[in-house]
Order: structure tokens, then C-alpha cells, then sequence
């Protein structure tokens, strides 16, 4: 048993089943853009229900005002009106999650090299040992033809 | 406080030795109690006061993240709301789902205050909770603070909807407008918001000084903005004075749990902290260096366990007479 190797790999497992570090790995899975253009169009979705919601709410609200006020009221100028809301809306948030995952994917990255590096040094130990396997049963053929020859070995 | 720093450590190394039983055992209790407050105080919909559903859904709790308890504690009042009246069900829905869209995705480890900010309203402290998220979180916990008094303040509400409803005098329309009125635009809501936000940055902005006990100055000055707002904006905004001894037990309150908070996430030794100053070629650094009372609680617990090892007294009786020879 190699106790650095179980050392090294008990760090990669905690690191892996942390929560929070656990997603930092979650994340560096994409590209940058990747990452962040997937939010936004999550984002666009979710303002999109939320709009609803609040518009629905709204009517709730004032719904006696419009049925009174029905013959003054201009539809197009409404639309137009419920549409630059949410473009705005739409707008703020947006610039929000661009914001909020550009730092969460740079602090991921940060914090996800210190495991990646682990990652390097089991890789090299694996490697290291594989090396090793592949010289020993050579050295002990040849031990065992310097047995047969009297001590000579052949090259 | 050599005493309070021992008790802490004991418990920490309790929980830390058997949190994979201990946590969801609280996370049961927490959700048990939460769900049993919920359905006292609402109790509309019969299915769900059930005793056997209430511990079922807390062991789903204590299974679960804390903030997948926030989410069954949201769909239990919305369950109840619905017990009220569909459209007092439809509104709940639609609040929470509001507040998890707009607010709780981006500070979604500030889940708990949808479910936390109702209970501490109920046993009377509700300035514990923007003084909590203020220790625990950012200046962006300021949100979820104002949506907690959203949530506090819908469902205050309710026992009046559902005397409505059943008084029958106004419409079921007329009476969620009143409802949606009373959460969103009357000034007794909006005093509520500021002061909650107005808390929690204070909390986040008195963390950041540069001197000692700052965490403990901050839930001071928490608690102080809290109290000021309230007593002033009340005079201002409502004219009307709050109630003093309610207030002041509230605050006072808040206070102890707040520290008893800043006392196990941040506790320094500032008897032995350094001061270091030294340059490079573009700054002049001045820096304060606080040890964490880690090492000194062991130092002492070593003690500790000298004395029970020597309860009378030998080993120094012995080591003196050593010494004296």
C-alpha cells in the first residue's frame, strides 16, 4: 500500500464529494462561453414565466380599473408598454447572470487547479508504477539466465 | 470565557465526530417543528395536519438539504393557501415562485429564511433573521431578507382572508386584491423591507472594520439599526409608536442569538494577535494578524485534562517538592 498514493486520493475523493467543490467541477466541465450562454438562455426562460406571473398578478390587482376603462385604452400602446417592461426586466437580469457566472466560473477555475494537479501526480504515479511492472519480470529473466550461465549474462 | 471556549470546542468535536447522525436528527426535529408551527397556525387543508404526514415529510427533510426543506416548507403553505381558497392557493404559488426565480437561484444558500423568517416571526424574533443572514452571508443576503418579510407578511395575512371569505361579504376577487394590497403596497410592508435590508448591511458593513470583536460589533450595530428604523420609521411612516417591550424583547433577543452565532462561526484571540508592517516596491502593507483561539483551546483543554488525570493535586505536590530539593 502506498500511503502518499491513498493520501492523494482520499484529497481528489473529498474534493469530489464536497459540495460546493464538487460543482466548482460541475462547472469547469464547459467553456467559459459555453457556460455563461447557457444561464442566459435558462435566464431568458425564467424571466419569461416570471413575467407572466407578475403580469397575471398585476391584472388581479387592477383588473376592476381596465373593465371600467375599457373604451380608453389602446392596445397597441398597452402591448407596447408590457413589452418594454420586459425587455428591461429582461435586460437587468440578464447582465445579472453574466456577472454572477463569469465570477462563479473564474473562481472555480481557481479553485479547481489545486485538483487537477493532484490528478497529475496519481496519473504519474500510475504510470511510474506501470513502468516499474514492465521492468521487473525482464530483470528477472535475466536473473534467471545468469542462474543458467554461471553467473554470465547475455545481452 | 476559558469556560465558554471549552463547552464550544467539546460540541464542535461532538458534531464533527457523529454529524453523519447528528445533523439529520436536527434536520427532523427543525422540519418537525417548522411543519407542526405551520399547520397550528394555518391548518386549512385537514390532509395535511395529519401527525403521520408531518413525520413522514420531516424524515424527507432530514434526508434532504437544508434548502430542500425551504421548498417543502413552501409547498406546504401553499398547499394550506390552497385549503383557503383556489385563488389564495394560486397567489401563494405564484409568490414563491417569484421570489425562488427573481431572488433565491442567485443566493440560493439563503433558501432556509423562506421557511426560517415564518418560525422566527411566530416566536417573536423576527430581527434574528436579517441579523443571521448578515453574519452568514453578503451584501447580497439584503434580498433575501426583504423576500423572507414577503413571505412573513403573506402569511400574517391569511387568518384575515379566510375570516373574509367566510364572512362572505366580499367577493373571492376583492378579497385577493385586498390580500395582494396589503403585502405589496401598504407602508407598514415597505418599512418592514427597508429595515430588513438596512440590517443586514449593517451587519455586512460593520464585519469589514479593521478592528477588534468585529463580528460582535456588527450584530451590536444590527441590532441597533433594527431598533432605530423601527421605533423612527414607525413615528415617521405609520404614525404610530410600535409596541416598545414587544420591540425591545425582539431585539434583545435577536441580540443573544446573534452572538451565541458569532460565537461559534468567528472566534479570534485578540489578546494575542500581531501587527506586521513591511513593503514592497509598489505598497506600504500594515497588517493585523488575529490568531484563531484554536490552539489556545487546546493548550487549555490540555490542562484540562492534566487536572482530571491529577485530581488532588500529586503530580504538582510532587514536582514542587522536586524542585525545591
Amino acid at each position: 500500500m502506498d500511503e502518499e498514493r491513498i493520501r492523494l486520493m482520499t484529497r481528489l475523493a473529498m474534493f469530489e464529494e464536497d459540495e460546493e467543490t464538487g460543482r466548482d467541477l460541475e462547472i469547469v466541465k464547459y467553456h467559459k462561453r459555453d457556460y455563461i450562454g447557457a444561464g442566459i438562455v435558462g435566464n431568458i426562460f425564467l424571466i419569461t414565466i416570471a413575467y407572466v406571473v407578475m403580469l397575471a398578478l398585476y391584472m388581479i390587482m387592477h383588473i376592476t380599473e381596465y373593465t371600467e376603462n375599457m373604451a380608453g385604452i389602446s392596445i397597441k400602446s398597452l402591448l407596447l408598454y408590457v413589452l418594454l417592461i420586459y425587455g428591461v426586466i429582461l435586460a437587468l437580469y440578464s447582465i445579472l447572470v453574466f456577472v454572477i457566472r463569469s465570477i462563479r466560473y473564474d473562481r472555480a477555475q481557481e479553485r479547481t487547479e489545486a485538483h487537477y494537479e493532484d490528478l497529475c501526480a496519481l496519473e504519474e504515479m500510475y504510470s511510474e508504477e506501470e513502468r516499474a511492472k514492465k521492468k521487473r519480470p525482464r530483470r528477472d529473466r535475466q536473473r534467471k539466465n545468469a542462474g543458467k550461465t554461471g553467473g554470465r549474462t547475455d545481452r | 470565557m476559558t469556560g465558554l471556549n471549552l463547552i464550544r470546542n467539546r460540541i464542535r468535536q461532538f458534531f464533527a465526530a457523529g454529524d453523519i447522525y447528528i445533523l439529520p436528527v436536527l434536520k427532523f426535529i427543525l422540519a418537525f417543528v417548522l411543519l407542526t408551527v405551520l399547520n397550528r397556525r394555518l391548518g386549512y387543508l385537514e390532509i395535511l395536519t395529519s401527525t403521520f404526514l408531518v413525520v413522514l415529510l420531516s424524515v424527507l427533510c432530514a434526508i434532504m438539504p437544508i434548502s430542500g426543506m425551504a421548498i417543502v416548507g413552501a409547498i406546504f403553505i401553499v398547499l394550506h393557501c390552497f385549503g383557503l381558497s383556489m385563488m389564495t392557493g394560486a397567489v401563494a404559488a405564484a409568490m414563491y415562485l417569484l421570489i425562488l426565480i427573481l431572488v433565491l437561484r442567485f443566493v440560493p444558500k439563503d433558501a432556509p429564511v423562506l421557511v426560517l423568517g415564518p418560525v422566527a416571526s411566530l416566536i417573536g424574533v423576527p430581527c434574528a433573521v436579517p441579523l443571521g443572514l448578515g453574519l452568514t452571508g453578503n451584501a447580497a443576503s439584503a434580498f433575501s431578507a426583504m423576500v423572507s418579510v414577503v413571505s412573513v407578511s403573506f402569511l400574517k395575512q391569511l387568518p384575515a382572508v379566510g375570516a373574509l371569505l367566510q364572512a362572505g361579504e366580499m367577493t373571492n376577487l376583492e378579497v385577493l386584491q385586498s390580500l395582494l394590497e396589503n403585502i405589496l403596497l401598504s407602508r407598514e410592508m415597505v418599512l418592514s423591507i427597508v429595515i430588513a435590508a438596512a440590517t443586514v448591511l449593517a451587519v455586512v458593513l460593520l464585519k469589514r472594520l479593521l478592528t477588534n470583536y468585529t463580528w460582535l460589533i456588527s450584530v451590536a450595530g444590527g441590532a441597533a439599526a433594527y431598533l432605530i428604523l423601527t421605533m423612527v420609521g414607525s413615528s415617521v411612516l405609520l404614525e404610530s409608536a410600535p409596541e416598545v417591550p414587544a420591540l425591545l424583547k425582539n431585539v434583545l433577543l435577536s441580540l443573544v442569538i446573534g452572538v451565541v452565532m458569532a460565537f461559534f462561526m468567528h472566534s479570534l484571540d485578540y489578546s494575542r494577535a500581531k501587527n506586521v508592517q513591511f513593503e514592497d516596491d509598489e505598497y506600504y502593507y500594515y497588517v493585523k494578524a488575529v490568531p484563531k483561539n484554536v490552539g489556545k483551546i487546546r493548550e487549555e483543554e490540555q490542562a484540562a485534562l492534566d487536572e482530571d488525570d491529577d485530581p488532588d493535586g500529586y503530580r504538582k505536590g510532587l514536582e514542587n517538592t522536586l524542585q525545591d530539593l
